[in-house]
C-alpha cells in the first residue's frame, strides 16, 4: 500500500513537473502567455516565503520565523549577499526560538 | 555574481540535507521501510508534500489520504513547470528529463533579474539539491535517531530568505514583478484557511495574469 502511494504521488508529481514544458513550445509562445510567463515564479516563490513564515497547516501563525522574516528583509533591503540574508534568517530564528 | 549564486545553492543544499536526515528518520518511523523512504525521496523529489504524507501517515489517515494531501503540496510544480518551459531543451525527450528537476529551490536559483529563466542552471541547482536530499533520507533512514531538530537551527526560516535573497534583484528592478510578488503573497495569506493545505500556492500564481496587460 505504501508503494503505490509511493508511485502514485511520484507520476502525479511528475506530471505536474511535465505539463508546462510539453505543452509549451518554445517558439511558439502566443504574446499573451509569453507576457505572464515570466511573473509565474515571483508570484509562486512570494506565496511560498509568506506560506512558509506565516502559516502552520491551514492556520495563520507569528512566531520566530516571523523574526527571521524582518532579518532576512533588512538584510535583502541593505543589498547583503544572498548567503548572509539566508543565515541571518535562520539565526534570528533560532536564536528567537532559543530564548521563547 | 555566479560565485553568489553557488554559495546559495550550497546553502539549499545544505538545509536540504538536514531535512533530508530528518524526513529518513520520520518515515521510517511512520511505518515505511529503509527502502521505500529512499525511493520516495528519489522518485516524488518534493520535501513538503512527503512530509505532508508521512503526517498523515503517522496521525492514521488511510493511505489514500495521505496520497492526497501529499499530491496536494506539490501543485505549485504547474506554474513553476510552465515558468521554466521556454528556457528547457527544444529537444522534446530532453525537456521531459530536465522537467524532473524542478523544484522550488532550481526554479529560483535559476531566475535571472531581467525575468528570464537559466535552463542549465536550473538543472544543475536540481541535481546538487535534489542528491543531497537523496543521501540525507538514506542516512536518516539507515542510521535513525542521532540528529537534532532542523527547527532549533531556523533552517526552516532558510528556504523562504533564500526565496527573498534570489528574488531581490529582480523585485528592485522591475516594479511590475514586485507588484505580482506582493500581490501573489496576499493571495496566499488570504486564501490558505479556506483551502487544503498546499492549493494557496497554486492559486497565488494567478497573480501573474496582472502582466496580460503590456
Amino acid at each position: 500500500m505504501i508503494w503505490a502511494i509511493i508511485f502514485g504521488l511520484a507520476a502525479f508529481s511528475y506530471l505536474l513537473r511535465v505539463a508546462g514544458p510539453l505543452l509549451i513550445q518554445p517558439d511558439s509562445v502566443p504574446t499573451w502567455l509569453a507576457r505572464v510567463l515570466p511573473y509565474l515564479a515571483p508570484a509562486v516563490l512570494a506565496a511560498l516565503v509568506v506560506a512558509g513564515m506565516f502559516t502552520t497547516g491551514r492556520s495563520l501563525t507569528v512566531d520566530a520565523r516571523a523574526v527571521g522574516l524582518v532579518a532576512a528583509l533588512a538584510a535583502a533591503f541593505m543589498k547583503l549577499p544572498a548567503l548572509a540574508i539566508i543565515v541571518l534568517a535562520a539565526a534570528a530564528t533560532a536564536v528567537v526560538r532559543l530564548a521563547s | 555574481m555566479f560565485r553568489s549564486l553557488d554559495r546559495v545553492i550550497a546553502a539549499f543544499a545544505a538545509a536540504v540535507f538536514v531535512f533530508g536526515l530528518t524526513f529518513g528518520v520520520l518515515g521510517v518511523s511512520a511505518g515505511l521501510s529503509e527502502m521505500q523512504a529512499i525511493a520516495m525521496s528519489t522518485l516524488v523529489f518534493g520535501g513538503s508534500s512527503q512530509f505532508a504524507v508521512i503526517a498523515a501517515l503517522s496521525a492514521g489517515a488511510s493511505p489514500w489520504l495521505a496520497a492526497v494531501s501529499g499530491g496536494l503540496l506539490n501543485l505549485r510544480l504547474l506554474p513553476l513547470g510552465l515558468a521554466v518551459a521556454p528556457a528547457l531543451s527544444a529537444r522534446r525527450p530532453i525537456r521531459a528529463l530536465e522537467s524532473f528537476l524542478i523544484t522550488d529551490e532550481s526554479v529560483a536559483v535559476a531566475s535571472r533579474p531581467d525575468g528570464s529563466v537559466d535552463g542549465p542552471r536550473m538543472v544543475t541547482t536540481g541535481l546538487v539539491v535534489g542528491t543531497a536530499w537523496i543521501v540525507g533520507t538514506t542516512i536518516g533512514a539507515i542510521g535513525g535517531d542521532f540528529i537534532k531538530d532542523p527547527l532549533a537551527f531556523g533552517l526552516d526560516a532558510a528556504f523562504p530568505a533564500g526565496f527573498i535573497a534570489l528574488l531581490a534583484p529582480r523585485l528592485r528592478e522591475d516594479k511590475r514583478a514586485l507588484t505580482i510578488a506582493l500581490i501573489g503573497a496576499a493571495i496566499c495569506l488570504a486564501v490558505v484557511s479556506f483551502v487544503p493545505v498546499g492549493m494557496a500556492p497554486l492559486i497565488a500564481s494567478l497573480a501573474a495574469l496582472v502582466a496580460i496587460r503590456s
